[in-house]
């Protein structure tokens, strides 16, 4: 955990699908990445042209806006997740929003979204993203109505004795209502903190 | 008691001392990273300013019309909804931070509106207006939100207002906001 802790990341051998409607707001990340050494970033504006490009090319990890059209990032998310034979189903994505609202960001995880990253973005924000996203990757879960993360990041040891599965702790997420968040809010809501046994 | 270290101790200091130079090293990495992204964030920042200028206008252009209050109201702020989403994304990090904190702000208060299926507040989207009408003219336009607390202040005071009327909304469904 310490060596990964204070490892720095490489990303210049990693393809980015960088999935944003705005395209000024995708150059902004578009230039980060590039400042940060990605030599690979390919932008799509809608979803027909992402499922072509995750098709048709290797996809290291996409950055998606939930607006994308059509029917929206998250939905995007959803079908990349939830067939069982899509070769890209556990693809690092990082869902990039200006809309921090609590729904939204609890909408971004529960379709299967490994970080969200507030807009606007600044390089610092991005980073320290990735290299969470890198160093930290979370295993995938399935149950009945969700395929991706494991989304019970806040482990705090459970009351009760009890998981509710079998060697697990209790997970707690976050309250449920809320005005726009920060970054510092949502990274609370996706960030492991196992405090408990 | 001596004070001579043991075996285990000269272990732990030197595990102690790498731990130290990795953490150095990699935070040297993330900062040289950081630089050269801001770096290549300057290249790309002339054509996105004129693009942010555009958008300023454009949900100018919309919050005018939404003061006009004709049958359009709606599509209106919609309208300046969209411009205000734009420019939430990107005027800040491209040196027009005031812009982006009105277009941030804007966004929450149509949102709160939205959900909570009530009329949007005109006297707060007029104060919007003119606030942003106000952050383009050029002794504004590279002021930061903490250069002028006492305006940004009284914008979030409008946001709250929203959001009050808002939460009344929710709780007393019907009833005209």
């Amino acid at each position: 955990m310490t060596a990964k802790r204070n490892a720095a990341i490489n990303i210049a051998g990693l393809s980015f699908l960088l999935a944003d409607p705005n395209p000024h707001s995708a150059a902004i990340i578009h230039g980060i990445l590039r400042g940060f050494g990605a030599n690979r970033v390919i932008e799509v504006r809608n979803r027909h042209d992402a499922i072509q490009v995750l098709t048709d090319q290797k996809i290291d990890m996409m950055l998606l806006d939930p607006s994308l059209p059509p029917g929206g990032g998250l939905a995007f998310i959803r079908v990349i997740r939830r067939d069982p034979n899509n070769p890209v189903r556990t693809l690092p994505i990082l869902v990039v929003t200006g809309d921090t609202r609590t729904s939204t960001v609890k909408a971004a995880r529960d379709s299967g979204a490994n970080m969200v990253v507030a807009k606007p973005v600044s390089p610092t924000s991005l980073y320290d993203r990735l290299t969470w996203v890198a160093f930290h990757p979370r295993p995938f879960a399935e149950t009945n109505n969700y395929f991706g993360p494991d989304r019970r990041f806040k482990i705090e040891g459970f009351p009760d004795g009890s998981g509710k599965r079998t060697g697990d702790n209790d997970g707690t997420v976050a309250t449920d209502e809320g005005p726009a968040l920060s970054q510092n809010e949502i990274d609370s809501l996706l960030q492991v903190a196992r405090t408990g046994g | 008691m001596s004070n001579s270290l043991g075996p285990a101790d000269k272990d732990l200091r030197e595990a102690d001392r790498s731990d130290r130079q990795a953490r150095a090293a990699a935070k040297a990495a993330r900062d040289a990273a950081i630089r050269r992204a801001e770096a290549e964030l300057a290249l790309v920042k002339p054509r996105i300013v004129d693009h942010i200028k555009h958008e300023c206008l454009r949900l100018e252009a919309a919050l005018l019309a939404a003061r006009a209050r004709d049958g359009n109201y709606r599509t209106c702020v919609s309208e300046a909804y969209r411009a205000g989403q734009r420019l939430r994304d990107v005027a800040e990090p491209m040196g027009y931070p005031l812009v982006g904190f009105i277009a941030t702000n804007l966004c929450t208060i149509v949102e709160a509106a939205d959900e909570a299926i009530m009329d949007y507040p005109a006297a707060v989207l007029d104060c919007y207006l003119d606030a942003l009408q106000l952050v383009q003219t050029a002794p504004y336009q590279a002021k930061t939100v903490n250069d002028i607390p006492e305006l940004c202040a009284a914008l979030l005071r409008a946001v709250q207002y929203t959001k009050a009327l808002a939460a009344r909304a929710v709780r007393s469904p019907g009833k005209p906001s």
